[in-house]
Parts: structure tokens; C-alpha cells; sequence
């Protein structure tokens, strides 16, 4: 009887043991992606240079960048405290750590400072809430960051539509819209944009945008329009989503449009 | 890892050590921990281990929506809310199996409340899709609803009254907070006559734009107090018992859901950072009897220069949207998810 009982005692021993490691079923560090290194330009237009600086995030973690349009991988040049950038282009940063999968690549990219405009009008209202700095918002050569209360955000939940002058005629070869692409806070790309420029002959120009399929990252971006005209002033229209599509929380709302510079290159 | 716990581990192995010479097959999982790297999340005195797996259940018998809140009832068991009306209120034991589940009428079901009672408990549901606070059994027996609060003026029409949570003083009186609303707090009495009112939308410091969390803390029993995360702002607000504006607690990059006091510690679930790429970006938030914040799971560790906190954001992939956290009395932290894709909720295993 008492063998019985000493294995008896001996296998509960044994099973507790086991059972704890069963119940040990801890999500394991590789199994974690870390986020993507934060970026914080200077400024996004270029006027004599810019600064760049990366957050770590976590210990241990690297951050590599590229400035040739490719994936940064743990080959490319190491991001260390900051670096000035002089020409616009596009820099894509990644975080990497040997023990969590890398992050997903956070990308900026950096403009030349354009022709600065000298008045705007706008034909429809901003929304109340999303008023940016004043009807110069769009061509103050400021950008906002990623958070659409930003200061430096314009946000229409209708047409946006405004003339644009300038001092003098001037070459014009495109134009970068900036918008917010936010789609978890209902902020969409513009679906059309139409450039209307009155010289001799009245020209337009129209430009359609691919629409969300899925949801998507915040990230703030640029439409870039060739027109490659002479120019004293244009008038410029964007649509925003008038039904926010099915895959979508918000489906047949319309969706918001936030702007925060257009720049004339 | 502290150091207690690998000494915690290790007597553990040494015990498995010792009788493993008899039964090596059975010990060849456990001895598989060594080659573990759990991940640790958490800053100083408060770190934990993660779970995904807890409370994992059918989605086709026991499917949740957007889990809001959780609460620790008096037998210890753990209830959920869910806006899914084929379940609102999940009722898990401490392991994460499931025990029961009841409602079927709270399409906007969000916070939840225990409420003690002459040795029973009670819930208070905040449902801001019927405009109403539901007060049940533990159960799920319906004992009162209150509909918006038209006599306080502050409401023209039940559509601007939508109530995001409740807190309980020892007296019975609760006060619910309109975070989704108007933004006043109104002021209860145990049987559900009105007080008080305070509040309502604006930036001034006894205003709201977001007032999404309430909670009672009486943790300096002399100066009992209300606390009220003003979520988009990321603010904590304290506030007299009688609506009088105290102080502001700013939490920078930090979208505050409702503070859960546990001993001398508040605790938050945090829907998003502020300023972060992806808009899954939560984390948790730990503030100690100071109300300094000394841990962040699952993001940035917190540091002050000049008294200032500095701002806060997601570091790893790992919470979504958490919008409410539940702590036991081993001090792990149950967390629940909004907009998640219909997870169940996490559980942190304190180290």
C-alpha cells in the first residue's frame, strides 16, 4: 500500500511539474515585430537643409536607412543620432534587434522648397474643426506630422476647391499635393483632382487617384501633377471619397480629406 | 527577470531534477524552458509576462465584437462586456475557461462597473447605443435603467447622451461619465435620482472633449476624490466630489481609456498612441500612489526632465486597442481590446 501511494505522489509530483510548463505558454519575444522607427525632419521642405532624427524605440534595436528607393536591411548605412539632408529624395528607415522580428520600413520623403505662391482664395469652406493656421495653410511651406490635429492640416469633409496667384507669370513644371492618408480615422486620399489654368486658352488638367482597397498604415503623402505650363494662377479642385467603401467601419460615409502643403516645383 | 523569480524558477527545476531520473520522457518538455525567451513587457516594479492565449473561446458558440471592459467579481471570477448581443458578458474563471455568459440586449454595451451590495454584487452597464446606464445581478437580472438625464438641462434629445462609464462611491451614489456625449458627468444617488451635474464640452480645465473614463479613488481616505481621463486630450482630471475641478495629470502621447486604482496603483488601458505610424499603437500605463508614471507595457519607458513627462508611444506590435484592463489579486492585468478583430482578451502574468 505504501509503494502504491509513494508513486502515486511521485507521478502527481511529476504531472504537476509538467502541467506548469504546459501552462508556461508565454508569447515569446520572436514572435514580436517591433514598430517602426519614428521620424522627425526639421522640416519636410528643403530650403538650405534639413535635419533627421530616428527613435530607437527599445534596447538593442538598430536602425539602417537607405536613400536610393531600396529596402534598408541590416547592410545599409546605420543610423546614428541624426543626419542633414541637403537634396530631396526619399529616405526609408528600418528597425532591426536580434531577438524581435525587424520592423516594418517608415519612409519620408523630402521636398524642394517651390515657387511660393502669393495669394489663395478658397471657393469652398473648411471644415470648422480643421481650420490649419488660416487660409495660407496649403502654401505657408509648413508641413504637420502624422496626427490630424496637427495645426498645419487642413480637413474638408466636402470639395476643396481655391485659386491660386502668384506675383509673377512662372514655369511651373508639377505640383505635390500633401494629404494625410489615415483611413482608420476616415481620412482618404482625394479620389480626382482638376487644375485649371487660364492663359490664352483655359487648360485643364485632371488626375484620378486608385482607391483603398484595405486598410493602410497613417502615412502622410504626396500626388505629384506634370503640367509644365506658365503660370500666373490656377485653379485647383480635389474630391474627397464620397462613400467610404464596404471593407471600411465608416461604409457609405464620406470620408475626410486633410491637405497640408501644395507645393509648386 | 527579477531575481526572485529565477529563483522561483530555479527551486522549481531542482524539484523536476530530482525525480526527472525516474521519468526523463515526461521531463523532456520541461526541461525545453530553458530555450524560452519570453518576451517581458513593462518598465521597473511592474513587468509581466504575456499571454495570448487566455480565454480563447468557439467564436461560433461565444464570438465577441469589441471587448470594452472587464471587471474581478466577489468569488474572484473574471466578466467581460462585449458589444456582441449574442453574449454581452463573458464570465471566465481566474485560468480563462469559461463559466457562463448572459445579455443579449446591449448593442452598445461599453463600461462596466461591480457594484457591492450587502454582501452582493451588481454590475452597471453603460450602453451608448440605447442611451441608457443598466443596472443588473451579477446574473444578469435587470434591476433599473436610467434613460438620459433631461431635468439637469444639459440634453435636449437622448441622442446627445452617450455614456462611456460609471463609478460607485461607498454611500451607493455613482456618477456616470458622457464620454462619447455632451461630456458632463452627472451625479447619482443609490436609487438613481440626480445630484449633481459638472462638466460638459470645452477646453477650460472643469471641461471635457473626451471624458471616456471615471473612477472613485479613495486611496487618501481623508480626500477622497474622482478621477476623469480626458481621452483625447491625454489628461487625467481630478475632480472634488462635488464637481469641483483639482488638478490635471498630463500623460503626453497617451489616449487614457478609464483609471482602475488596484491598492496604491492606477492602471490604464491606452487605445493609441498619439503620434505613431500605425493606428494600432495601444499600450498599457501604470501610475504609482504619486501618480508618476512608472511603467508602460508595450511601450516606451517613462521618463520625466524638469518634472515632465515625456511623450509616450507603442514600441512593439503587440496591444492593438486596449480599452480596459482588470487586475487580480496576484496583480496580473487582463486586458480587454477594442477593434481587434474580435480577440479575446490578453493576459499579463506579473514577473
Amino acid at each position: 500500500m505504501r509503494t502504491v501511494v509513494g508513486t502515486l505522489f511521485l507521478w502527481l509530483l511529476i504531472f504537476s511539474c509538467k502541467n506548469e510548463e504546459i501552462k508556461v505558454n508565454y508569447l515569446q519575444k520572436e514572435e514580436v515585430q517591433l514598430v517602426q522607427p519614428r521620424i522627425m525632419a526639421s522640416s519636410m521642405v528643403i530650403d538650405s537643409f534639413v535635419t533627421i532624427k530616428a527613435d530607437r524605440n527599445i534596447d538593442g534595436a538598430e536602425i539602417f536607412y537607405s536613400d536610393d528607393g531600396s529596402e534598408p536591411t541590416r547592410n545599409s548605412t546605420q543610423f546614428i543620432e541624426k543626419i542633414k539632408i541637403k537634396e530631396p529624395k526619399e529616405l526609408k528607415f528600418k528597425a532591426f534587434h536580434n531577438n524581435f522580428k525587424a520592423s516594418e520600413t517608415a519612409s519620408i520623403k523630402l521636398y524642394k522648397k517651390g515657387y511660393s505662391a502669393s495669394d489663395i482664395k478658397w471657393f469652398t469652406n473648411v471644415h470648422e474643426k480643421y481650420k490649419g493656421v488660416g487660409s495660407f495653410t496649403l502654401i505657408n511651406g509648413k508641413k504637420a506630422s502624422l496626427e490630424y490635429n496637427n495645426p498645419e492640416w487642413m480637413g474638408f469633409d466636402t470639395i476643396a476647391k481655391a485659386i491660386v496667384k502668384f506675383h509673377k507669370k512662372t514655369h511651373i513644371k508639377s505640383i505635390d499635393i500633401g494629404y494625410l492618408n489615415d483611413p482608420a480615422s476616415w481620412i482618404f486620399p482625394p479620389t480626382e483632382i482638376e487644375i485649371i489654368i487660364k492663359n490664352v486658352t483655359v487648360q485643364h488638367f485632371n488626375f484620378r487617384i486608385e482607391p483603398l482597397v484595405e486598410m493602410t498604415n497613417r502615412a502622410m503623402l504626396t500626388f505629384n501633377m506634370p503640367i509644365n505650363q506658365e503660370v500666373i494662377a490656377l485653379t485647383i479642385t480635389l474630391k474627397n471619397v464620397q462613400e467610404i467603401p464596404d471593407w471600411h467601419d465608416g461604409k457609405g460615409n464620406r470620408a475626410w480629406l486633410f491637405m497640408d502643403e501644395w507645393i509648386f516645383n | 527577470m527579477s531575481i526572485s523569480t529565477n529563483r522561483r524558477k530555479f527551486l522549481k527545476q531542482s524539484t523536476c531534477l530530482s525525480l526527472g531520473i525516474m521519468a526523463y520522457p515526461t521531463f523532456v518538455s520541461a526541461f525545453r524552458a530553458d530555450n524560452y525567451d519570453d518576451l517581458i513587457i513593462g518598465h521597473n516594479s511592474h513587468q509581466y509576462k504575456v499571454n495570448m492565449k487566455w480565454g480563447n473561446l468557439n467564436p461560433l458558440k461565444t464570438p465577441v465584437q469589441d471587448c470594452h471592459e472587464m471587471v474581478q467579481d466577489s468569488k474572484g471570477r473574471i466578466v467581460l462586456l462585449t458589444n456582441h448581443t449574442k453574449n454581452n458578458v463573458i464570465i471566465y474563471d481566474k485560468s480563462g475557461k469559461l463559466l457562463e455568459t448572459w445579455g443579449t440586449e446591449y448593442p452598445g454595451a461599453h463600461g462596466l462597473t461591480l457594484v457591492k451590495e450587502n454582501n452582493e454584487d451588481f454590475l452597471l452597464i453603460t450602453d451608448y447605443e440605447r442611451h441608457q446606464i443598466i443596472k443588473t445581478t451579477i446574473d444578469g437580472k435587470v434591476i433599473f435603467e436610467l434613460d438620459y438625464p433631461a431635468e439637469t438641462g444639459n440634453y435636449k434629445n437622448k441622442e446627445e447622451y452617450k455614456p462611456t462609464e460609471t463609478t460607485v462611491v461607498e454611500n451607493g451614489d455613482f456618477y456616470v461619465a458622457d464620454g462619447y456625449g455632451n461630456q458632463y458627468i452627472t451625479h447619482y444617488n443609490h436609487k438613481g435620482e440626480i445630484l449633481n451635474a459638472f462638466g460638459g464640452k470645452g477646453t477650460e480645465d472643469g471641461q471635457f472633449l473626451n471624458a471616456h473614463g471615471i473612477c472613485y479613488d479613495n486611496r487618501d481616505a481623508k480626500n477622497p476624490s474622482l478621477l476623469i481621463s480626458e481621452r483625447e486630450m491625454n489628461i487625467l482630471k481630478r475632480f472634488s466630489l462635488d464637481g469641483k475641478f483639482i488638478e490635471s495629470i498630463k500623460v503626453p502621447g497617451a489616449l487614457i481609456c478609464r483609471p482602475v486604482i488596484y491598492k496604491k496603483e492606477i492602471y490604464f488601458a491606452v487605445l493609441k498612441s498619439k503620434e505613431s505610424p500605425n493606428a494600432d499603437s495601444g499600450f498599457l500605463l501604470i501610475m504609482n500612489e504619486n501618480n508618476e508614471v512608472v511603467s508602460c507595457p508595450g511601450a516606451t519607458a517613462p521618463t520625466y526632465k524638469n518634472n515632465e513627462l515625456k511623450e509616450l508611444y507603442q514600441t512593439i506590435r503587440l496591444f492593438q486597442y486596449p480599452h480596459d484592463v482588470c487586475i487580480d489579486e496576484d496583480e496580473n492585468v487582463y486586458v480587454a481590446q477594442w477593434n481587434s478583430g474580435q480577440t479575446y482578451p490578453i493576459k499579463l502574468t506579473r514577473v
